[in-house]
């Protein structure tokens, strides 16, 4: 079987490979007949290279707008050498652009008269009637096709091709089957899962998928391609083709397609139980190579604890030196994404001992494992280090991220005095803001506001959002207020929730104006927690308590947004109304304005 | 010079205008349309609002760029504010002096009184291309129904006074998109809904439907109504009223070829607006004659430039100046499958509203047929000037102020303007 599967493959690379060069380079096809018309005898009395001069000629004339002449001058040919498949083709382009393709028909009758294998021949006839929606032609010309070459799969794939691009994909999917009964085996596996996936018959598209993938995974990279074209992303076909992959009896080679097919699809646990079963199948030589593969892939899909695993296995029995260092900073990351920070601190240790005094990679070892250490509660410890990085290292730009980080835990154990030493003197938009929270918790409400607004314009994306909101907010705040916020701040990155409580209870005793500010403030928290009830809560009692507050047509429009997201369209409509029509001056008009068009359906949806 | 002095006459008053305090005596609002508007398009829906809602608005042509004037209501205040149009509170004593200007100057008052009934020719599937008028109307906040086939077949067109027709081809070749989308899914739908109505209605193909649909359209105007159509929808549905008895359509719709003497053949006297053009015989080549002045996919495609509204006088021509109601008179071309029309092409009689100047083509025309009238706009989206199929819809809110948008928008209103001022 898997003779006659080669055969026939071969048989069918040949020929496909004849049409892709007539239809892609007429010269070449007219000058080099490929295998399937070397049989045929050149009936023609002019040389080839006068047919190939008339051809040039047409095309000259076509050039010029001379579709006529063109015609002319291609029937010409024609008539002397019926089985120039070039002038057959040119003609045939002629005519469809002058709307009269049916008249190519007598000319391809006389080539298959000739040559009844012609595939040139076949699939012109089976195309001309697709084009002119002669559906009864079609259905003929394409069982003529078949019967004139049925043990290859060219006839088969190409009827079905035009069935499919015309949509009749029942049709196309008879003409596969008709193939397969008759060639046996896996033949047309590929075609048959395209036709069926396109008739969204994933059930039994991945059949013919896994087929197509073969034995030796030879078929996974097209596979690969068109899993990653289908309309859902993959989501109904990939668990079944994975498990197909996986069913007995299975080779290393299917288990290694379905481990990358399963990796590339996020199936977590799929992908983990294959890979450790394909990574104990392949020979040693293999093995690391495929494991920093698997490595990568989990890392770009977010698989920690998969990704962890296969770089920990790669640089375990990797031999290549520099790779495995390459791979060693990124392995430490994963080991803190991964929760264990023990073993990363080691690896930071192993890389700082291992780099030479002085270097740049030594001073970037010791700056994260300094960070590492604060993060893991070591944090007395921490800020010796960090007393040692900044003496021995005073303008290493890892200062700042490591002297915000000791100073932040400090500051999170409510060691006011140590997060302070860490941080000052500190240059650096991160060390800035730390101090500017420092402040904050003293009740410093101008010096804080001074550290946040210098260190905003230096921070990027949502920290310079978070810092700008932040610098913005506490302009508006008493002392009390901005110590309170200080308290939430020190206690938002474990417990979230509770701080938007902490800020909503005890803002009670605060003036009005200050209270809705800090209702605002609380609500943003939740928003960037995700706590989207608790946002909405606070919005609510901005709205309905302190409508006079500079606070509330934000909180309105906020609000809306977020009823909106849940389909709450008529309360949303009346919250952006009440923003329109109540606060006509705010500068959010515009935007409530814009809301409400995509609200209503009146301009596109984001 | 007379349009200079009635702007600068404008411009003082608007002065005087602005200076009355809001008081009780306050019994009317000015919509003003020039650059001092926030949101011209909405400004319209707007005006729509007022007449659909029983009352009465007044369109001062050529009066600060077609302004309009409504009752000062608490109602029409919240819709303005809503809407985030401009208004200007008039005490009925300017608002006489106001009229005193206009009968001194070249404009004009055009009564408003009843909303017009819209429907939009369209497709129930969804097409993988915009359409500027339905945009328009949904941004605008103005209702209309959607009408297909089946509905113009039923003879419910008479139940409108306006009827909206866009990216159609009533040459029944889908647009002649099978050079380029043969086997897309929208295609195939389109053509599965298309073939399935032909069959419905008896008739043979969908060139033979699209024929008897233009053939409705026509009776529609005839008797009285306002048609408006844009883009392809103006070229082919004069091919397809031309084309009695005569095969236009490539073999890719019917099964057979077109004719190739099919140009000869057509019947001009049965149009609105083209007269003598020459089919595309080749359907390779994405194009339905030579009446668009432009090409847009072939490869003589022309290139955009800018074009121009002609200026009427309202007194004597109220039509023609309710259609052309603008702050800018210059606005920068956009392409469609039919862009504009040459002039060559164009029967006598026929109104032209704007054009290129110096070129051999014209933008925008309109005409009288029988009771009804028509105005043909070249071109598929004012604010997105080479649409593609499958690009996003435009957003009108990035686009208030579209002056092209408001070309679409003074046909809508147009309808409504009480009978006796139309004078052409």
């Amino acid at each position: 079987m898997r003779m006659q599967h080669a055969r026939t493959l071969a048989q069918r690379l040949g020929i496909a490979a004849s049409v892709m060069c007539v239809a892609g380079s007429l010269i070449v096809s007219a000058l080099t007949p490929t295998v399937v018309h070397a049989r045929v005898p050149q009936v023609a009395n002019t040389g080839a290279v006068d047919e190939l001069a008339l051809i040039r000629q047409t095309e000259v004339l076509e050039a010029r707008g001379d579709l006529a002449g063109a015609e002319r001058l291609a029937r010409d040919v024609l008539a002397r050498s019926p089985t120039s498949l070039s002038s057959l083709i040119v003609l045939e382009r002629l005519l469809t652009m002058q709307g009269k393709l049916t008249q190519i028909e007598p000319f391809v009758d006389r080539l298959l008269a000739i040559d009844r294998l012609s595939v040139i021949g076949h699939q012109m006839r089976v195309r001309m009637y697709a084009t002119v929606n002669r559906p009864e032609d079609l259905r003929l010309a394409g069982d003529a096709w078949i019967a004139a070459m049925p043990d290859v799969e060219t006839p088969y794939s190409e009827v079905a091709r035009v069935y499919r691009s015309r949509g009749d994909l029942v049709r196309a999917t008879a003409v596969l089957d008709q193939g397969r009964k008759r060639l046996g085996g896996d033949a047309l596996a590929l075609e048959l899962g395209d036709a069926l996936a396109e008739a969204h018959d994933y059930d039994r598209a991945v059949v013919e998928w896994s087929a197509g993938i073969g034995r030796d995974g030879q078929g996974f990279l097209p596979i690969q391609r068109r899993l990653q074209a289908l309309p859902d992303g993959g989501v109904a076909a990939i668990p079944k083709l994975v498990m197909l992959l996986r069913r007995d009896p299975s080779t290393t080679n299917r288990r290694r397609s379905a481990s990358q097919i399963a990796l590339d699809a996020g199936l977590v646990v799929e992908a983990e139980q294959l890979a450790r079963q394909v990574y104990r199948e392949l020979p040693t030589e293999e093995r690391a190579n495929y494991l920093t593969d698997v490595g990568r892939r989990a890392d770009a899909g977010h698989m920690t604890k998969l990704a962890y695993w296969a770089y920990g296995e790669a640089m375990r029995i990797d031999t290549d030196t520099a790779r495995r260092m390459a791979l060693h900073a990124r392995y430490a990351q994963i080991a803190l994404e991964a929760g264990d920070t023990a073993r990363a601190a080691k690896i930071y240790s192993d890389l700082e001992k291992a780099a030479a005094p002085g270097s740049a990679q030594r001073r970037q070892a010791l700056a994260a494992r300094i960070q590492l250490g604060a993060s893991r509660g070591d944090v007395e410890r921490a800020l010796d280090e960090l007393m040692v990085l900044r003496e021995e290292y005073p303008r290493a730009p890892e200062i700042d991220e490591a002297a915000s980080r000791v100073g932040t835990a400090m500051l999170d154990r409510g060691n006011l005095d140590g997060a302070l030493k860490a941080v000052l003197g500190v240059r650096g938009a991160r060390s800035g803001a730390t101090r500017g929270r420092i402040f904050l918790r003293q009740g410093k409400v101008e010096a804080a506001r001074d550290e946040l607004i210098n260190a905003a314009p230096q921070l990027t994306g949502a920290e310079a959002t978070a810092t700008l909101t932040l610098a913005t907010v506490i302009l508006r705040l008493s002392e009390a207020g901005g110590e309170l916020i200080g308290r939430a701040l020190a206690i938002v990155a474990d417990d979230a929730a509770g701080a938007v409580r902490l800020l909503a209870e005890d803002s009670r005793a605060l003036q009005p104006p200050e209270r809705a500010v800090l209702l605002d403030y609380a609500a943003t928290i939740a928003d960037r927690s995700g706590l989207a009830q608790q946002a909405e809560h606070a919005r609510r009692e901005i709205v309905a308590q302190y409508p006079q507050s500079s606070v509330a047509p934000a909180a309105l429009l906020s609000l809306a947004q977020s009823v909106m997201s849940r389909g709450s369209t008529a309360e949303a409509r009346t919250l952006l109304e009440t923003l329109i029509l109540d606060y006509p001056r705010s500068a959010l008009l515009p935007q409530a304005r814009r809301e409400l068009d995509r609200v209503m359906g009146r301009v596109p949806g984001r | 010079m007379r349009r200079l002095v009635a702007k600068y006459s404008t411009i003082l008053f608007l002065c005087g205008l602005v200076l009355v305090p809001v008081s009780a005596r306050a019994q009317s609002l000015v919509v003003p349309m020039d650059k001092e508007q926030t949101n011209h398009l909405k400004a319209y829906g707007l005006t729509f609002w007022v007449i659909d809602h029983g009352m009465t608005a007044e369109w001062l042509l050529n009066y600060r760029s077609g302004s309009f004037v409504l009752p000062d209501r608490p109602d029409v205040r919240r819709e303005a504010a809503l809407r985030g149009v401009t208004v200007n509170t008039i005490t009925a004593g300017d608002l006489a002096q106001l009229h005193q200007t206009i009968e001194q100057a070249n404009m004009e008052t055009v009564m408003l009184e009843k909303a017009p009934k819209i429907a939009v020719y369209t497709p129930s599937n969804v097409n993988p291309w915009d359409d500027a008028v339905t945009m328009a109307l949904e941004y605008a906040e103005i209702p209309y129904d959607k009408v297909w086939d089946p509905e113009v077949m039923q003879g419910r067109l008479k139940e409108y006074d306006w009827l909206h027709l866009h990216h159609e081809d009533f040459t029944g070749q889908y647009s002649k998109f099978y050079i380029n989308y043969a086997g897309a899914p929208w295609l195939a739908e389109a053509m599965r809904q298309n073939d399935a109505v032909a069959k419905k209605f008896g008739q043979p193909n969908v060139p033979a439907l699209k024929k008897a649909v233009a053939e409705e359209m026509r009776r529609f105007v005839a008797d009285g109504g306002f048609l408006f159509a844009m883009c392809t929808a103006t070229e082919t549905l004069e091919l397809a009223l031309a084309a009695v008895g005569v095969d236009i359509a490539a073999a890719f719709s019917d099964g057979t070829g077109i004719d190739p003497a099919a140009s000869k053949k057509l019947q001009w006297d049965r149009t609105l607006a083209f007269r003598d053009a020459e089919l595309q015989l080749n359907p390779g080549v994405n194009s339905f004659s030579d009446i668009d002045g432009h090409q847009v996919n072939t490869p003589w495609r022309q290139p955009l430039g800018a074009y121009q509204l002609f200026e009427f006088s309202p007194k004597f021509d109220p039509v023609p100046s309710m259609l052309v109601q603008n702050h800018e008179s210059v606005i920068p071309d956009y392409f469609g499958l039919t862009t504009s029309f040459r002039r060559d092409r164009i029967k006598p009689g026929v109104t032209l509203l704007a054009e290129e100047p110096g070129t051999a083509w014209v933008k925008y025309i309109h005409g009288n047929f029988g009771k009804g009238t028509w105005t043909f706009l070249g071109g598929h989206d004012p604010e997105d000037p080479q649409h593609q199929v499958g690009d996003a819809k435009t957003d009108l809110s990035l686009h208030p102020h579209s002056p092209g948008y408001r070309l679409i928008l003074n046909n809508v209103l147009f309808p409504a303007a009480k009978k006796k001022t139309l004078k052409t």
